[in-house]
């Protein structure tokens, strides 16, 4: 039935051509680099030790080849999952089912469905936690209670109170440049803290130890 | 005895605490204009706390957030460790360290 409901959308042409074209290119680059390797793989058996070098640097993907298929990879599975979030919507709804029987596909059904879409992520925003609430999280993990309280909770106040500050005065992009630089001082933090906090760890087990 | 060491960084917060008493991170960044960080003040001040030259105090404050607000102060030891190292930079022609 899935299989069936992603057939239906694949075969109309509108409004996804963009998609789909976009998510031809994942096995597209499956296909080049798994063809890539077994020719390495195929060129080391061959040539054995001599061609080490040679097929060390066939099995490395370009810098360029890394980005376009970590980019291709991620606009494949976005696009998939609105295909089949659309899908989904349109049997639970059971919506125009007359244009679904006769197989074709409305652009302002799909108009529609982005409008839902989009009303229901502005009331999810309104109803999450403070900014940060994850970060918080993963600071809480990675590193001990006391730099968490002496580092990253102070951090991520600076964020909430700066981020409050600035809907309370209604505005909201400012809100939203808030919020990026609130996480670009987080992600510093944590980078900068990340190299003290590990070698304070080795040390405490090497002393334990010896 | 090993001397203290105070880098430009330390050197500017210990400053801005001991003139104006109490800060928050967020505040002595705006305070240094432009020379402090966001993302590394409080990697600094805890360098500092371990150091002994700032000490810290929170303030829970009950707005939804779940977190308190830290208020840094330099303690007597920074404060004597920025004179002695301002003393130490105009003697050897440092400038303001």
């Amino acid at each position: 039935m899935r299989f069936a409901r992603i057939r239906y959308f694949w075969e109309n042409r509108r409004p996804l051509l963009v998609w789909r074209g976009l998510l031809s290119l994942v096995p597209i680059y499956v296909f080049l680099f798994a063809t890539k390797w077994a020719f390495a793989g195929l060129t080391y058996r061959i040539l054995g030790k001599v061609n080490q070098e040679g097929w060390r640097s066939l099995m490395e993907a370009s810098t360029q080849e890394r980005w376009i298929l970590l980019i291709a990879t991620f606009f494949g599975f976005a696009c998939a999952r609105y295909v089949w979030k659309f899908g989904r919507w349109m049997e639970s709804e059971q919506r125009d089912e007359m244009k679904l029987i006769l197989g074709r596909l409305d652009r302002e059904m799909f108009e529609e469905w982005m409008r839902e879409k989009t009303r229901e992520r502005r009331e999810a925003k309104l109803i999450q936690g403070a900014p940060g609430y994850r970060l918080r999280a993963l600071a809480e993990f990675f590193f001990s209670p006391k730099v968490y309280q002496e580092i990253f909770e102070p951090t991520l106040r600076d964020l909430y109170d700066e981020y409050c500050e600035a809907l309370n005065a209604g505005r909201p992009k400012k809100a939203a440049w808030v919020r990026v630089r609130g996480y670009w001082s987080f992600w510093s933090a944590f980078i900068a803290q990340l190299p003290i906090s590990t070698v304070k760890i080795v040390y405490r087990i090497w002393k334990a130890i010896s | 005895m090993e001397i203290p060491r105070l880098s430009s960084k330390e050197a500017l917060i210990l400053r801005l605490l001991v003139a104006k008493g109490e800060m928050y991170g967020l505040e002595l960044v705006n305070e240094a204009g432009g020379e402090l960080k966001r993302g590394t003040v409080y990697v600094t001040l805890g360098r500092m706390a371990d150091k002994g030259y700032v000490e810290s105090r929170t303030i829970s404050q009950d707005d939804g957030s779940g977190m308190p607000k830290r208020l840094f102060h330099a303690t007597g030891y920074g404060a004597r460790v920025l004179s002695a190292w301002e003393l130490a930079g105009a003697s050897l022609g440092w400038g303001r360290a």
